[in-house]
């Protein structure tokens, strides 16, 4: 959204009076600078984190011992999780039949589940579509309705729960707190679970802005057109640093490139990208796509809250990001081609 | 059409106002609710979610999500459908109704609010000027909200205030050019986006009997004709039907669908005003939210 305040899973929303990018990325560092919580603000500052690719993926593969494979490999204490409630949180935005690019596989879901719960874990999909007040229809439309049936898991419709207000953490947007959902409030962990898709309008839909959709749109709207004019990527950030803690779990086998999150075509890559800190995984996979993370509003406007995004911050385990680096087709939009980077340019 | 009695029984409690089961009741289901039991010829049933509705008006007539979270206000526009049906069900003037000053006020409330407009831009497809109503306020105007909006102000028999046709411009540039709708936009960068169920169906019913030439309105009947199946899921397959209805273009089928999703509607944690919604669209042009719009524009 750069210039626009556009929505963020789609398509459009009506911009607030436009903003240069330069600007944004500018007037968004300075406020996390100064407003950042100290805890988020010192891990963000002092870590390096942890990323974990997996390649050579299919829906029909062994996804349970990858995932499980990525997350420990990233750090995750799985001990840590007997007994807690784990929300895994899947992208939903406008499931279409014909389009399976752009929600995230039902097998990815399966496999995490059987993961959590091998783990002791309580879990439960939720999701708060951000386009379609049905939230049935895009479960059938997804087909992951279909798997939570088979699987007996519990889901959440997060559109429509009881709601609570949490102080906003991030503070880079000027909300005083955001709305959650009764599930999101329970949970120990959110885990997001987006599929990799291009955005058209700040290049990248990966595991932060997946959480959007953890925001009821009883609250906000269809679209959740409140923190557009928040901004979308002050918003993003607010959002992760508001959640309980967060995982990611990405479903790269079949992305989205082109005009995504919606409309793109499908691009097989096979990758499955696990993390501990979405940033660090969203950074690594905007550098697999051909873009340069710095760039990407959100990701930029929460480098100094979150986590880092330099690729000597982010310890690579599995496969590393160049092998796999494939640049992804984008809109030929001149806020997305300033997006784009040479490899070497990635690399530094 | 025999299946309807225990579903309507149901809808006088207030566990039948909820979104889902065990959950508190919510503004919308109550009105939902309210509207289906009218429309069946329980019109004293549905003093009860009517007066629950009138219970948690504000001051200045607008009403919140539930009894809770005072805001948003968009359900308020849901009562005032409810709290019309009531009267002209009643077969009494609408000066002259139970809850005429819960319409007055809810609809002064109504006014007030007014989706933020956008300077047009290359970008969006629609056009962003245009005056309708938002989902909160202080945002853009979107399809939804404004389409009930446009059945409350004609409902009450003000279809040729400013606002109203404001709106109808609105929402018929909201149209897809190649039929159907979807929350609110059309293209973006030049791509024309996926038209939805629900949308599309609210969208026939506020533009229902107006006379529009526009090509784009019969592509959008032709678009939910092509595309409905029977297994839709509960919400959007009424609405889709509820469109279809404004066309007399219901499917023979539809009533078998509209008794399955309603049975489907009792498996645990399921979308409950899927129950009122199948209610509502098994009554095909009977409808409250068919017939109401034009009740008082045909006796003007």
């Amino acid at each position: 959204m750069t210039s626009h305040n556009h929505s963020p899973e789609s398509n459009a929303t009506p911009p607030t009076p436009p903003v240069s990018r330069r600007g944004l990325l500018i007037g968004a560092a300075v406020a996390t600078t100064f407003a950042v919580g100290y805890p988020l603000a010192r891990r963000a500052l002092a870590s390096r984190e942890s990323v974990f690719i997996a390649s050579g993926q299919k829906y029909d593969g062994d996804l349970v011992r990858t995932i499980r494979d990525g997350l420990i490999a990233s750090g995750l204490d799985a001990a840590s999780l007997r007994g807690k409630k784990v929300l895994l949180k899947p992208n939903m935005v406008e499931p279409a039949r014909d389009r399976p690019q752009m929600t995230t596989h039902p097998a990815m879901i399966r496999a995490a589940n059987e993961v959590f719960r091998s783990w002791g874990a309580t879990v439960k999909v939720g999701e708060a579509p951000g386009h379609i007040r049905d939230t049935e229809f895009a479960l059938w439309a997804s087909r992951i309705g279909d798997a939570l049936d088979a699987d007996q898991i519990p889901f959440g419709d997060l559109n429509y729960e009881e709601v609570g207000f949490v102080a906003n953490r991030g503070k880079v947007s000027k909300l005083p707190g955001l709305f959650f959902p009764k599930s999101v409030l329970e949970a120990d962990y959110v885990v997001s679970m987006p599929k990799l898709k291009t955005h058209h309008w700040v290049g990248i839909t990966c595991a932060m802005k997946n959480l959007y959709g953890t925001l009821p749109g009883i609250k906000y709207g269809w679209p959740k057109n409140v923190l557009h004019h928040a901004g979308i990527p002050q918003t993003v950030v607010d959002i992760n640093a508001s959640l309980p803690k967060t995982l990611a779990i990405v479903d790269g086998i079949t992305c989205m490139e082109g005009d995504g999150p919606i409309l793109g075509s499908p691009k097989e890559m096979g990758l499955v990208v696990c993390g501990t800190c979405p940033i660090a995984v969203d950074a690594t996979c905007a550098r697999i796509m051909g873009l340069l993370p710095e760039l990407v509003p959100y990701l930029a406007a929460g480098r100094r809250l979150l986590g880092p995004l330099e690729e000597w911050r982010i310890e690579q385990h599995g496969d590393r990001w160049q092998t796999h680096h494939n640049p992804f087709q984008i809109l030929a939009e001149p806020h997305l081609l300033e997006m784009q980077a040479r490899s070497d340019i990635l690399a530094t | 059409m025999t299946w309807t009695a225990p579903f309507l029984d149901h809808l006088a409690e207030p566990a039948a106002w909820a979104y889902r089961s065990g959950q508190a009741p919510a503004t919308e289901p109550a009105a939902l609710a309210a509207l289906a039991l009218i429309g069946h010829a329980r019109p004293d049933v549905a003093r009860a979610p009517l007066d629950w509705l009138a219970s948690l008006q504000a001051g200045d007539g607008r009403i919140g999500i539930d009894a809770l979270q005072k805001e948003p206000n968009w359900p308020t526009l849901w009562a005032i459908l409810a709290w019309t049906a009531h009267a002209h069900a009643s077969s009494v003037p609408l000066a002259k109704s139970a809850y005429i000053d819960q319409i007055e006020l809810a609809l002064r409330w109504m006014l007030t609010q007014k989706g933020r407009p956008i300077e047009r831009s290359r970008e969006l497809g629609h056009d962003s000027t245009l005056v309708g109503w938002p989902w909160v306020a202080s945002t853009h105007s979107w399809l939804e909200p404004t389409c009930l909006a446009v059945l409350a102000l004609r409902a009450t028999g003000r279809r040729t205030d400013a606002r109203c046709e404001e709106a109808i411009r609105l929402l018929t540039d909201r149209l897809l050019p190649k039929g159907g709708a979807n929350y609110g936009n059309t293209l973006v960068l030049g791509q024309e986006l996926l038209a939805h169920f629900q949308p599309t169906g609210l969208v026939l019913l506020a533009l229902a009997g107006l006379k529009l030439q526009d090509e784009r309105l019969p592509k959008t009947v032709a678009w939910l004709e092509q595309n409905i199946t029977a297994d839709l899921p509960g919400a959007s397959l009424a609405y889709a039907l509820m469109g279809l209805a404004t066309a007399d273009k219901t499917p023979p089928a539809a009533d078998d669908w509209l008794r399955d999703r309603a049975e489907q509607s009792e498996r645990p944690n399921r979308f409950l005003p899927v129950r009122s919604l199948a209610l509502l669209a098994a009554l095909g042009p009977r409808n409250p939210l068919v017939t109401l719009p034009r009740a008082l524009e045909y006796d003007a």
